[in-house]
């Protein structure tokens, strides 16, 4: 949870209420006291329209524009892993000068209000409502305008937001149930302007006499007010807009259209908790809509969703049995609208976007939905944000999780979200859960049912793979299958032991147990492995760290394993990762230090053999010359390493390395680094591997596979 | 409408490690102990964390009353109000709403309080389907008998076992979520969403049986402080249950438990 917030709205002043002024957010409306950073406007209302409404609903409407202003104002920080997304909410606590205070104080409006907001919004509330000082009429945030001709009075208010389910909506309403209804539309950019207008007119066309008539709300912040978009409290504004248009024409309720899968929103993975997924029209906020706009209006108010049972295939369905198929292409679905162009009205890839494709793709209608309206083909292109694979997978996955859920048990146990609808919806909790998990099963069916289609579509594509190689149909090419089996079962025994390179990575197995990773510890893994490779043989450091830096060298994968091992028989695959020399400034030199280095690697065993200590000290000090030449040679991320020049620094250059790589390990094999720690023995510049018992290891690098 | 904000994993030097060795083919008992041990800091703040206590007391609860002379008046004095013919969703709405109110009034709702109440109610109703006759039981003592069952020593080692297993699993989602799918793809960890699929069903197999050891301490301890506590359990001692029993499961993962995954 963030710091608490004050907001403070109107002139109210902090004193007595916010310990630290500077910190608080003061929003003003404009019109109420000259120019303030908000400004409300609801347009288009017909003069026939207007008459006066409870000071109430006046209060509400101000108190939704700010609690709407301010939730644009705060970032969310929602990506904190490390305290587990905990500045994704918010703690505010708004003074706000209304005309009724004694009403809006009062207990039981209190609790409707924040326990509504908190749970729509996922954030704390906290509200003192302080009289208005100077009272101002709500015509100020009025715009009439007589140019739509009135067909009649209104007999219902629906919210329009343009999409496809309100589109359905008021086609319903307009064409099916033969009502006249106003349709009031929150207009968040003017990019949608003309989209609305489009539909607008050709709603009209088949309205015939029974045209809606179009209100239009706009809220504008001053620029630096608008950091935050995910708008969680965007619905608290729309219905209290729609609400007050309906007192003023002597309605009692507000309709909106929306489907069941989206309205309940049950999270796509993990991740997505509390509001992460919008509750605009989840049937808890409904509830708390209608209940607290029955206190506001001191009579029954209702709040509905009579979509509320139909997946938004489902709702193309009803679109197109209207015979108004012609229509699915000006709706705009995309959440993204700062994507939007006039050629690309959709990004293809939010989560709108995304259960948009597979509804209209479901309900056999995408040629009414042209595919070049989207920005991108979700099932054909890759798609290079994270978010965006994150969200396709993710949403393909519930599908996938929910079609092989049994019965509707396992689901209130697998999506446990649900159970905070289930007392907001008609029926028996018994009754609800089993429609909730009947709508999402025909959603998961549809969703499987477009992905076929479109597989089948595409099979030759995804055949020949000329579809990118991370594109959605190329991904779940299996989809469906939980377990896989190999075509081949693998005979192969895998060692009880093993420390290798494996392509970029080091892999290790201790005592038979799991094989794991090490990353990140390349030189001291690239030792331990040279020296399991070799136990009970005292080798010199300088040796090592020479056959290390050679490797370096001709190996850029850096498999560890030293040049005569390789001429030994250790079956690293010629080819590829032996051609590319690396950054060496001076080949030729290097290779012939590389030479030089061999003559002494056989050199040094005989003068062991001889017991010649002296003539081993001489090439040790040779050793150690070339060592820190072939290093300096190589370099490392384009930088010059230097060695140092002292027989110290090489080492505890060594033993810093094998210390990390070990500490690495420890992470995940505490025995294995106990092992290590135990049995590799250094003393002056030796070193050596004596495990007692003798281990086998097998050390192999595998370096194609 | 319908929106849903996700996340990704952040850049920092714990969290490329996880991510670097999911890329490179690290089975799930290795990219568990990676993730809890970037998550540290996170789950340093559990017992802070209102949600997930009051889920830990619930789970007491749920089993404490079905010892009592009238279960259902205990169970609504800790929160849970049901109906006399309760259901089987009566009964995981019930467990909610409970959670929900409690983390409300402390004004300290978090992603794990979530995680929590998810991991408690899919626990409670995994145990009591099997005693039910699906969603609409014939009779309101079906559901009596199937709640009494919690009560048992051996039931409670159960219940406290599928919890732990399904917040650690859901824990551990919570963050690789964030990753997993950006790495689906020909050419990537994972070539195909099948594949994705088994590496998440081996990371449940793995918390499943890492939640093993909870489950032998759990009965253990439910037995011992009931007894001790003449038949009740306190909120002292369950809070000293919750931080107990999360560390043997970390522990326990972060030890590498090995799974039939591998």
């Amino acid at each position: 949870m963030q710091t608490k917030k004050y907001v403070l709205c109107g002139n109210t002043s902090a004193k007595g209420i916010s310990d630290d002024p500077k910190n608080d957010i003061r929003l003003r409306l404009s019109g109420v006291q000259g120019e303030g950073n908000i400004t409300l406007r609801i347009e288009d209302i017909h003069s026939k329209m207007f008459s006066s409404v409870p000071t109430k609903f006046h209060d509400l409407l101000e108190i939704a524009t700010y609690v709407y202003s301010a939730d644009q104002v705060i970032v969310r920080g929602a990506d904190d892993v490390d305290s587990f997304g905990d500045g994704w909410r918010c703690d505010l606590h708004f003074v706000v000068p209304v005309r009724n205070p004694d009403f809006w104080n009062s207990a039981e409006v209190k609790d409707k209000l924040t326990s509504t907001l908190g749970f729509l919004s996922d954030d704390n509330y906290e509200f003192t409502f302080v009289k208005l000082e100077q009272e101002h009429s709500i015509q100020d945030y009025l715009e009439f305008n007589d140019a739509q001709a009135m067909y009649g009075k209104p007999e219902q208010v629906v919210m329009f937001s343009g999409g496809l389910d309100s589109l359905a909506g008021a086609l319903d309403e307009v064409l099916s149930q033969k009502r006249r209804v106003v349709l009031v539309t929150h207009k968040a950019t003017p990019k949608l302007n003309t989209r609305h207008k489009t539909l607008q007119d050709l709603l009209a066309q088949k309205a015939g006499d029974n045209v809606p008539h179009h209100i239009s709300v706009r809220v504008h912040k001053k620029k630096p007010m608008n950091r935050e978009y995910t708008q969680r409290s965007r619905s608290f504004l729309f219905v209290s807009i729609g609400a007050t248009i309906a007192k003023m024409l002597g309605l009692n309720s507000v309709r909106f259209y929306e489907n069941g899968v989206i309205s309940l929103n049950l999270p796509v993975c993990a991740q997505v908790v509390g509001g992460r997924a919008t509750r605009t029209t989840h049937p808890r906020v409904m509830r708390g809509f209608q209940e607290l706009l029955t206190l506001v209006a001191e009579a029954p108010f209702t709040v509905d969703n009579p979509y509320i049972w139909k997946t938004k295939a489902e709702v193309v369905e009803q679109i197109i049995k209207a015979d108004c198929a012609d229509l699915i292409k000006h709706s705009m679905t995309c959440t993204h609208t700062w994507e939007m162009t006039n050629q690309h009205t959709h990004c293809g890839l939010c989560s709108q976007c995304i259960d948009r494709r597979f509804a209209v793709t479901a309900a056999k209608a995408d040629q009414y939905d042209p595919l070049d309206h989207y920005k991108a083909d979700v099932f054909t292109q890759s798609r290079n944000k994270d978010d965006d694979k994150i969200m396709t997978a993710s949403y393909l996955e519930r599908a996938n999780q929910v079609k092989s859920l049994e019965n509707a048990g396992q689901f209130l146990a697998t999506y446990a979200e649900v159970n905070r609808v289930l007392r907001f919806l008609d029926g028996s909790t018994a009754q609800a859960a089993q429609r909730v998990f009947d709508l999402y099963k025909r959603h998961a069916g549809e969703v499987t049912t477009a992905l076929d289609e479109m597989v089948r579509r595409h099979a030759t594509a995804i055949r020949e793979r000329t579809t990118p190689g991370d594109a959605l149909l190329r991904a779940v090419h299996e989809f469906g299958s939980v377990i896989s089996v190999p075509a081949v079962a693998s005979k192969e025994k895998v060692p009880d032991n093993i420390f290798r390179k494996r392509g970029a990575v080091w892999e290790f197995r201790f005592q038979g147990k799991s094989t794991l990773l090490l990353q990140g510890v390349d030189k001291g893994a690239g030792y331990i492995n040279l020296l399991l490779a070799h136990p009970e043989r005292e080798t010199s450091v300088f040796e090592i760290a020479c056959g290390s830096a050679i490797n370096a060298i001709t190996l850029p994968a850096n498999t560890g394993v030293a040049p005569e091992d390789i001429e030994e028989g250790f079956s690293v695959v010629e080819g590829a990762p032996l051609t590319d020399a690396g950054d060496v400034a001076d080949r030729q030199a290097i290779n012939q230090y590389r030479a030089r280095v061999k003559e002494l690697f056989s050199e040094i065993e005989e003068a062991r053999d001889a017991e010649d200590h002296a003539r081993v000290e001489e090439i040790e000090k040779e050793m150690e010359f070339l060592a820190k030449a072939i290093e300096e040679g190589k370099g490392l991320g384009g930088r010059q390493r230097k060695m140092g020049d002292k027989r110290k620094n090489v080492r505890d250059a060594f033993r810093n390395a094998v210390d990390r790589a070990i500490k690495a390990i420890e992470k995940y094999d505490k025995p294995l680094a106990a092992h290590l720690k135990d049995t590799i023995k250094n003393s002056n510049n030796e070193v050596v591997y004596r495990p007692q018992p003798a281990v086998v290891w097998d050390v192999r690098p595998i370096v194609n596979e | 409408m319908g929106h849903v904000r996700l996340g990704v994993l952040p850049r920092t030097k714990a969290w490329k490690e996880v991510v670097g060795l999911i890329a490179a083919g690290a089975d799930v008992s290795q990219v568990a102990n990676a993730t809890i041990t970037a998550a540290e800091k996170a789950f340093s703040f559990v017992m802070d964390d209102k949600g997930y206590t009051e889920a830990v007391w619930l789970m007491t609860q749920l089993s404490i009353a079905a010892k009592k002379d009238d279960p259902y008046a205990h169970l609504r004095s800790v929160g849970i109000s049901l109906p006399d013919d309760a259901t089987l969703p009566d009964v995981t709405a019930g467990i909610t709403d409970a959670l929900d109110r409690a983390v409300d009034s402390s004004r300290k709702r978090s992603d794990l309080a979530e995680l929590s109440g998810r991991a408690l109610v899919g626990a409670v109703a995994e145990a009591l389907q099997p005693h039910l006759n699906g969603l609409f039981p014939n009779d309101k003592d079906t559901m009596r008998a199937a709640l009494s069952n919690l009560g048992k020593q051996k039931e409670f080692g159960d219940l406290s076992r599928s919890f732990y297993d399904r917040l650690t699993n859901q824990s551990l989602q919570y963050f690789l979520s964030k990753t997993l799918a950006t790495q689906v793809g020909d050419g990537m960890r994972f070539a195909t969403m099948n594949q994705k699929a088994q590496f998440d069903h081996a990371l449940d197999t793995h918390t499943r049986e890492a939640s093993v050891i909870v489950r032998d301490f759990s009965s253990e301890w439910f037995s011992k402080h009931r007894f001790e506590e003449g038949g009740d359990i306190s909120r002292k001692s369950s809070d000293g249950f919750a931080g107990y029993a999360l560390k043997k499961m970390k522990d326990e993962l972060q030890a590498g438990a090995r799974t039939s995954a591998n």
